[in-house]
């Protein structure tokens, strides 16, 4: 029941989207906001890519594998975090 | 305009001739580099030691550092690097007066983060050794 309400979270068009990680589909939620990098002395403005779904959907070796959200782009998993509460934040980089 | 100035603006000059580094992203401006940049070199004056000797009223010689950001998206900048140095080697007394040397101590200092994209940052230190009038800024002529 708990991991039902957790997917109804992305059934909303706006909050969710359609994606294929390693090859396989799964939905979740993608952000890509601006973001500073502090390099350097006036830093440089990047972006921060996560995509947000149920780590039930989260394969067993996920870092490093590819993340390809339709209109937006193909990622790379660079980073895995288990909020230990049913869902899983994917912080991705360029493929 | 002090000989610190005229140095960082020559410098600027220098790194904008033909054909201009880093897609003439070139500035002394302190903003960050926006997104539609993929290479960017930001120029700035760092510190001057100088040295008045023992003349009261005589020239002054300084030892200025200057600090050249090479800010590189996509890359760990190491083309930018190299193309950055052989351009500093091209201009010794950087058409200045005053200045024996531009290129002094040089020292790199490399960075990288991983975010959305790979970035660079690799900053060369330098110094330009030069002598200013009468104890004064202004350039010696």
């Amino acid at each position: 029941m708990y991991e039902a309400d957790l997917r109804a979270m992305f059934d909303d068009a706006d909050s969710g989207v359609d994606a294929t990680l390693a090859g396989s589909p799964v939905r979740g939620s993608f952000n890509n906001p601006t973001q500073r990098a502090s390099l350097g002395t006036v830093g440089i403005n990047t972006t921060d890519p996560t995509f947000w779904l149920c780590t039930a959907d989260v394969p067993a070796e996920v870092d490093g594998v590819e993340l390809v959200v339709p209109g937006a782009g193909t990622f790379r998993v660079r980073d895995v975090a288990d909020d230990g509460m049913g869902l899983t934040i994917l912080t991705l980089g360029k493929a | 305009m002090t000989a610190f100035a005229d140095i960082k603006a020559a410098i600027v000059a220098l790194l904008l001739q033909a054909p201009p580094l880093a897609s003439g992203n070139v500035t002394d401006r302190r903003r960050a580099v926006q997104r539609t940049a993929d290479e960017a070199i930001v120029v700035r004056l760092n510190r001057s030691p100088g040295d008045r000797g023992s003349i009261g009223g005589g020239p002054v010689d300084w030892d200025t550092q200057l600090a050249l950001d090479l800010y590189t998206r996509g890359g760990d900048g190491d083309a930018l690097l190299a193309a950055t140095f052989a351009r500093l080697r091209t201009l010794p007394e950087l058409g200045l007066a005053g200045v024996e040397d531009s290129l002094a101590d040089p020292e790199i200092e490399w960075d990288t983060e991983e975010a959305g994209d790979d970035l660079a940052c690799n900053t060369i230190y330098f110094r330009v050794r030069h002598r200013t009038a009468g104890d004064t800024l202004t350039a010696w002529s």
